[in-house]
């Protein structure tokens, strides 16, 4: 189930709004939680964020996978919305934008690969990375924060 | 989630077997599952297809997620399974290339078959089944918001979509 994502910039994400722009926020509750990257509290942060800079945020939406597509065809989102800021994985914003075919689709996070994870260690590791993230293969990230480790703590041997 | 595809046929698994190995069929039970290979029961009708031709399966071990290292490395150590474990001289797992690189370094020295093709990350629903979006830039395939078939991917790359 697990890709590790990295967070794209706040600045990166404002610069692609209006402020006539009605928002929807989605975030997948999985994978970019583990990253650091999404789940409740970041997409909280993010509302916060874009509201205080004066942006309309109309919708705040969990999904447990954005990429199990019935979830987010499903869902009841506001109408009227023009853009939408998806922390998911690039899965995820695929199937969002399956859906907002039309609008906006913004994906706050960068998909770098795919990672095993060790939840007694309180970490995830990049096993097979995207083309862009191959000089982060091996590296390892603390789990729910995303946050680079100094030293890795899995003694995995990583394919070169 | 992760796409995988069969990365050979159930006659090509059998060659890599003997009739003398005491063998565990291994299921992840997320994405696999969702890519028509994996889950419970795949991972049964692998196993029986298996018993059936004559391989003695000791074992079918489905587990939540295999890429959480932590719970691969219970089956070694729980008293329910670790018996088992010790005396398995061949594992299957019908898992991601992730998964099944955790069974390999936990249970080292045993032989453990690479059955699977990971090829990058999809979007699954009940209209489509799973389709890859986001595929590995080394699968040559190309990355779409409606995703390609994994009938159609697997058929680019030489790998079976499907079942064993």
């Amino acid at each position: 189930m697990v890709n590790l994502t990295l967070p794209v910039s706040y600045e990166d994400i404002k610069s692609q709004l209006s402020k006539n722009d009605r928002i929807a926020i989605i975030t997948c509750n999985s994978c970019v939680r583990f990253s650091g990257t999404g789940g409740v509290e970041k997409m909280e942060e993010m509302a916060s964020k874009l509201r205080r800079d004066g942006f309309i945020v109309t919708d705040e939406i969990t999904f447990v996978a954005a990429c199990l597509h019935n979830h987010v065809k499903n869902a009841r989102i506001s109408e009227g919305v023009t853009a939408v800021v998806v922390l998911a994985c690039q899965a995820g914003w695929s199937s969002v934008k399956q859906r907002f075919r039309d609008e906006n689709v913004i994906c706050a996070t960068k998909t770098a690969g795919l990672v095993v994870v060790d939840r007694e260690k309180g970490v995830e590791k990049l096993m097979m990375p995207y083309r862009d993230f191959e000089e982060l293969l091996g590296k390892e990230y603390h789990l729910l924060t995303g946050e680079l480790q100094e030293k890795n703590v899995m003694d995995m041997e990583v394919e070169e | 989630m992760i796409v995988s595809l069969r990365s050979m046929t159930y006659d090509e698994l059998k060659d890599q077997l003997s009739k003398d190995d005491k063998i565990v069929v291994w299921a992840c039970n997320v994405c696999v599952k969702f890519c028509d290979v994996g889950g419970r029961n795949h991972m049964n009708a692998l196993a029986d297809k298996l018993e059936a031709d004559g391989y003695n399966v000791i074992r079918r071990e489905l587990i939540g997620m295999s890429c959480l290292q932590d719970l691969v490395r219970k089956r070694g150590t729980d008293e329910a399974t670790a018996k088992i474990f010790e005396e398995a001289t061949v594992i299957i797992p019908l898992t991601c290339e992730d998964g099944n690189e955790n069974v390999k370094h936990v249970f080292k020295g045993k032989k453990v078959i690479d059955a699977t093709k990971t090829i990058g990350l999809g979007v699954f629903s009940l209209e489509k089944g799973m389709t890859i979006n986001y595929p590995f830039e080394n699968t040559g395939l190309e990355a779409s918001v409606d995703g390609i078939p994994l009938e159609e991917a697997a058929k680019k790359l030489g790998c079976h979509a499907g079942p064993y």
